[in-house]
């Protein structure tokens, strides 16, 4: 491949222009065919992968010296092993696609090796290199005039890059979450604070259901600090929701409009969905809906009641897990219609839609095995009072 | 001997209550909450309990065995 440096920063373009095979694949900066000598004292080729950060052409290293590696420990040309001098772990990973079978960290006492990523990079480079060169003269990483560089747009759904992903090479984990299309149906306080937690998550679109507009008392049930002017604007939620996140990302889609029969079948293509709606006959319709079609679904819910002797309030919060195939469950959701003036419509407790919404995303995230997850259950049930949280299995307990 | 009509103390949403043994029903946790079931559907309702290192949930019909100082919740979780 022709040497193409335009548009990229003057470190990645020196390093092409030193001769070196260079592949930008998303988060991460690649070098290819850098030699090093083996444990048998035979030279042999790895790619040194290191977290890349650019923005707008301006890279920045962030002070992190390590890399990983897909050569085996490296040893010096009397075959010694350099591992105590700068191999941090040999823990196989997979980073950027590719099997890493050690990390490098080996942090010099010249600042400038993290002046940028030309700097980075070839002082790694150099050291394998030199020890190569003691067994096989002139073998090198560079050939002058025939450097390259390849880049991998991974599309990313985020507006700017989580760099910490891909520096702890956590990217693996994080792949789990890649769903194509996830809905949530409600955008009240819980809903609203699944969102929030979603949105931070790679899953390519995010559906939000809701008829409701946004009013003071809803504000304060949402994560952030809506204005004065979002609070009385009248703002569809779902509308307001989607400016609102879409700063950080793209695939949020706004559908102002109550899920009903006419128009639960756009339910169809989601990989799952998270319910957190009041009205019990919608919350039937929705769930019995996704049951037969074999959709995952969490359906949520709290509940405050006044000890009003003691003027406290007692609160639980509930967390209903519905895996595909598991309609027996949806039986036991409350989907009667309640007619009853909730306490809770009147006074706003961010704190239960908060945990609500957290402890959805965590059983949510469970089902995608990013969590361990050691017991079976289909719901959790928090209880304030008694500070606990009881995993009901899919035969309750019987007495 | 075992009295079976032996009474229990318990509590239901905090409030000490004294009830026949030896065991309670959904609906009747329910009841001791003060909640009218008349005219709705007791599906809106979860009732938990816990005693001890022990806890459980009830389902409408459904009864557990008493123990002294058991503690019940009864109450709906179906806001948003």
């Amino acid at each position: 491949m022709p040497a193409s440096p335009t548009g990229h920063s003057p470190d990645v373009q020196q390093l092409v222009a030193d001769g070196y095979a260079v592949t930008i694949d998303g988060d991460y900066i690649i070098v290819d065919n850098i030699p090093y000598v083996t444990q048998a004292r035979v030279v042999q080729r790895g790619a040194i992968i290191s977290p890349f950060y650019e923005k707008d052409g301006v890279t920045d290293v962030k002070g992190d010296h390590a890399v990983w590696f897909t050569g085996s420990v490296p040893y010096n040309a009397k075959g010694e092993s350099l591992a105590s001098a700068m191999v941090a772990n040999t823990t196989v990973a997979v980073i950027a696609g590719r099997q890493v079978l050690c990390q490098f960290s080996y942090k010099s006492e010249r600042p400038e090796t993290l002046k940028d990523f030309h700097a980075k990079l070839t002082h790694y480079i150099r050291k394998l290199q030199s020890y190569a060169q003691e067994l096989e003269h002139g073998v090198s990483a560079s050939s002058k005039g025939n450097g390259s560089i390849a880049v991998r747009q991974q599309r990313s759904v985020f507006i700017y890059s989580n760099t910490a992903v891909a520096r702890s090479g956590l990217d693996v984990y994080e792949n789990k979450l890649k769903l194509p299309k996830v809905a949530i149906i409600g955008l009240g306080g819980t809903g609203s604070y699944i969102l929030d937690a979603l949105a931070k998550t790679p899953v390519e679109a995010i559906h939000l259901y809701d008829d409701d507009i946004v009013e003071p008392a809803t504000a304060y049930r949402m994560p952030g600090a809506p204005t004065y002017e979002e609070a009385y604007g009248k703002l569809q939620k779902t509308n307001y929701l989607k400016d609102v996140y879409s700063r950080l990302r793209t695939g949020i889609e706004s559908h102002p409009v109550r899920i009903d029969q006419t128009n639960v079948a756009e339910l169809n293509d989601c990989a799952f969905v998270f319910i957190a709606i009041d009205d019990g006959p919608s919350r039937g319709l929705i769930s019995r809906y996704l049951a037969e079609k074999s959709i995952p679904f969490i359906d949520t819910g709290i509940g405050v009641d006044k000890l009003s002797d003691e003027v406290k309030l007692l609160g639980r919060i509930r967390v209903s897990a519905v895996d595909a195939g598991k309609s027996v469950l949806v039986d036991r959701l409350p989907t009667a219609d309640d007619r009853e003036e909730a306490v809770y419509n009147n006074i706003q407790l961010a704190e239960l839609n908060a945990l609500n919404a957290m402890l959805a995303v965590i059983v949510y995230k469970q089902r995608l095995n990013f969590y361990a997850n050691e017991e079976s259950f289909d719901t959790l049930r928090y209880n304030i009072s008694w500070q606990s949280i009881l995993r009901i299995g899919e035969s309750p307990a019987s007495p | 001997m075992k009295d079976p009509e032996k009474e229990f103390q318990i509590f239901v949403n905090t409030k000490p209550r004294k009830v026949p043994g030896p065991t309670i029903s959904f609906e009747r946790v329910l009841q001791e909450a003060g909640i009218d079931l008349s005219g709705q559907d007791s599906n809106l309702y979860d009732v938990e309990w816990v005693y001890g290192n022990k806890a459980g949930t009830l389902a409408p019909n459904q009864s557990v065995k008493l123990e002294n100082g058991m503690k019940f919740d009864a109450g709906k979780s179906n806001r948003s």
